[in-house]
């Protein structure tokens, strides 16, 4: 099974990005595809507009799934696996969820047995405000990203875009960063490539 | 409420209201009424101190089976939508799931609650939650 963990802090456009993946997958490519939600608040919102766009979509709700709903976490995917055997599983955390937990969590399943990919999402208009307020937590996140894209490029003019992606080069390691506007499609074929490529880029944690 | 992975201490709403337009009203009213509605949410939580906005998001679902959904993730943005709705609505649920830094949780509750009954106050005879 195939998971694309579509992570980001809140706002960044994971939503709208999950929505454009999923729709080439099921739609144009015959995709078996489950979207599985995770959102702090009490009622959700990103599952309900996921499945009136009709995707398939298993929510857990009212926590985060790096601590509160880990075990919920296995639980879903395991079952998923079991029970409707899905070709990709794409993963939407909460804008607030450690991802670098996540992905330890994901990392004790046994080995071949999830391929995973993990794509961070950044909004260039807000990621020096979003640093300043929460700077270990984006760091960690984009540690464990295998591509970081920058979204929202047909807000931002090329200098304030060239900004964020120098100051994420400098940030993260061995990711790759992509530019996209998921709303507009733009740079999608591009990120789909590097997704689908077979090698898993980090992450690696001890269980 | 906080998170143990995120430094700052973030709050969040999330509430269903049901809305009963005494005469229906056009999708643009509708929309244009919700922009404001957040607009005058995202300008009080600034005036009043709140260090950032996660997102305010709205869904809106019609009597007519349509959808609307509005999402908001900075002081001095206009709200973006996405979906369609076409036909007028005489009734609509909606639901609104906001997450902000640094702001008081039960004055946030108020602030929804307050915007959305400016904006709707004169198309309902109540706001039912």
């Amino acid at each position: 099974m195939r998971l694309i963990i579509v992570a980001g802090f809140l706002g960044s456009g994971k939503t709208t990005l999950i929505l454009s993946i999923a729709s080439e997958l099921v739609s144009r490519r015959g995709v078996k595809v489950v979207i599985v939600e995770n959102e702090v608040g009490q009622i959700g919102i990103d599952d309900q507009y996921l499945e009136f766009e009709g995707l398939r979509v298993k929510k857990l709700q009212s926590g985060c799934i790096c601590c509160a709903l880990a075990s919920d976490l296995v639980t879903t995917l395991k079952q998923l696996q079991e029970s409707f055997h899905p070709d990709v599983v794409i993963l939407e955390p909460s804008g607030v969820a450690n991802v670098a937990k996540i992905v330890e969590i994901i990392n004790c399943f046994p080995p071949g047995s999830i391929q995973k990919k993990v794509i961070v999402l950044v909004d260039p208009m807000r990621f020096k405000a979003i640093m300043a307020m929460t700077f270990p937590f984006v760091q960690e996140s984009l540690n464990v990203a295998d591509i970081v894209a920058i979204n929202k490029i047909d807000l931002v003019d090329q200098v304030a875009l060239d900004e964020t992606k120098e100051e994420i080069k400098g940030l993260t390691g061995v990711a790759k960063v992509a530019e996209i506007s998921a709303l507009q499609g733009t740079g999608l074929r591009d990120l789909m490539e590097e997704v689908e490529e077979k090698k898993e880029s980090s992450g690696t944690f001890a269980c | 409420m906080g998170h143990s992975h995120v430094d700052s201490e973030w709050v969040t709403f999330s509430k269903e209201l049901k809305i009963s337009f005494r005469t229906p009203i056009s999708p643009s009213l509708l929309l244009e009424r919700m922009n404001d509605a957040l607009i005058g949410l995202s300008r009080a939580l600034k005036d009043e101190g709140c260090q950032l906005i996660g997102h305010i998001k709205v869904l809106i679902r019609s009597d007519a089976g349509e959808h609307l959904f509005i999402s908001l993730t900075s002081f001095d943005q206009i709200p973006a939508s996405k979906g369609k709705m076409e036909n007028e609505v005489s009734e609509i649920m909606l639901t609104i799931n906001a997450i902000v830094y640094g702001f008081n949780e039960a004055r946030l509750n108020f602030l929804v609650g307050q915007k959305m009954e400016e904006r709707f106050k004169c198309y309902v005879d109540q706001l039912s939650c």
